[in-house]
């Protein structure tokens, strides 16, 4: 993963994205939406656990390699 | 909305006939703030078993340029978290929608006691058999495809509790409409078809599934084709089961295909994933489309299809 969500409050640094791509290459959600329905569909609660949520979605490698990340 | 999209399928009255398939919605309460629930006849719940479960190693969700594949491994809170908190949380907050509780287990006895012991709960209308799961006591085979268990299954569920029940069914079942027949025989209110299609994606890089589990359900638009015939053939052989149609909806189109097949309602999944408001882009759809072409009643649609002779 180039580069991982955080759970940490977001800060002027913070370099999480306000969206993210997601189940299909067109498909851009805000980063709220698409772990709400990754948990609707695995049953976690993102909100403590981010870091499975980055491996679940994939998102590092994503992101990077659509240069999505600012 | 126009009443047109009124459906009422074994005594329960559903705004329209577009739902949000199980894995899509969680228990209500994820998706709240993400979109207007209200908007849906009504979502099939996450799966439910007597114990929690965690599911299985991530990833668990992968996509691919025909769909989506999933290994989540039935991951839920387990039967009393779900009958403490999901389902009050439902009964407080959902209104119009009606809500079918996915019950999930490895032996027979796992699905009556869900059934059983969130039958007198509020918060939801009736259940959702996921019969796909191997059968632990018979080595794995999926309790869709071995009738006897089945119908055991099914009767022992319905004994269980007197709110409508449908089965979930396999895609891969060698006669589905046999399979649909046992149920209904055994005391189903209605059959779902289907639930997702083995598959295996690589990740060519690594050389290893990309899925941490290894295989996968498989869902997306090329499983539509296969809902239809499938619906049409129960529907013709068995006149009058309520069929909750599954696979690849993604528009009013798609969706307008399972009806006319024999459809009583519709289920979106992968469609679901990819954008959040799917579903509800589908009620207004089908609602536009009934008026352009002055349809007062879907009843007038449903197994409407004309066969070539």
């Amino acid at each position: 993963m180039s580069e991982r969500l955080s759970s940490q409050p977001r800060a002027t640094t913070d370099r999480r994205p306000s969206s993210i791509v997601f189940l299909g290459h067109a498909h851009r959600l805000r980063r709220r939406t698409a772990l709400a329905l990754l948990s609707s569909l695995t049953a976690c609660d993102y909100d403590t656990d981010i870091d499975n949520a980055t491996v679940e979605l994939n998102v590092g490698d994503k992101l990077a390699a659509q240069g999505a990340i600012p | 909305m126009t009443e047109a999209l009124r459906t009422t399928v074994a005594g329960l009255e559903f705004a329209n006939p577009v739902l949000l398939a199980s894995g899509t919605a969680g228990y209500g309460r994820e998706l709240a703030g993400v979109i207007n629930l209200e908007c849906v006849g009504g979502f099939v719940t996450k799966a439910v078993s007597p114990e929690p479960r965690h599911g299985n190693a991530a990833p668990r969700v992968w996509d691919f340029d025909g769909g989506m594949i999933n290994a989540v491994g039935l991951a839920n809170p387990g039967l009393d978290a779900v009958r403490a908190e999901a389902l009050p949380w439902l009964a407080a907050h959902v209104k119009s929608p009606r809500v079918l509780v996915n019950v999930v287990g490895r032996t027979i006895e796992d699905f009556t006691r869900v059934v059983a012991g969130l039958d007198a709960s509020p918060g939801f209308h009736a259940f959702e058999l996921n019969v796909s799961c191997p059968n632990t006591r018979k080595g794995g085979l999926e309790f869709g495809a071995d009738p006897d268990a089945l119908r055991a299954l099914v009767s022992d569920a319905r004994a269980a509790t007197s709110k409508p029940l449908f089965v979930k069914l396999s895609p891969t079942l060698p006669d589905v409409v046999s399979t649909a027949g046992v149920a209904m025989g055994a005391g189903a209110t209605g059959v779902t078809l289907f639930n997702t299609m083995p598959g295996l994606v690589v990740d060519t890089g690594l050389r290893r599934p990309a899925l941490g589990f290894g295989s996968g359900g498989v869902s997306g638009p090329a499983l539509l084709p296969v809902a239809a015939l499938a619906t049409y053939r129960v529907t013709q052989a068995l006149r009058g089961i309520p069929v909750i149609g599954t696979g690849g909806v993604r528009s009013a189109n798609d969706a307008l295909q399972l009806i006319i097949a024999g459809a009583s309602l519709v289920a979106l999944g992968t469609a679901s994933m990819a954008d959040p408001h799917a579903a509800e882009t589908v009620v207004r759809d089908l609602s536009r489309w009934c008026e352009s072409h002055g349809i007062t009643t879907l009843a007038d649609l449903r197994g409407s299809l004309e066969w070539p002779s």
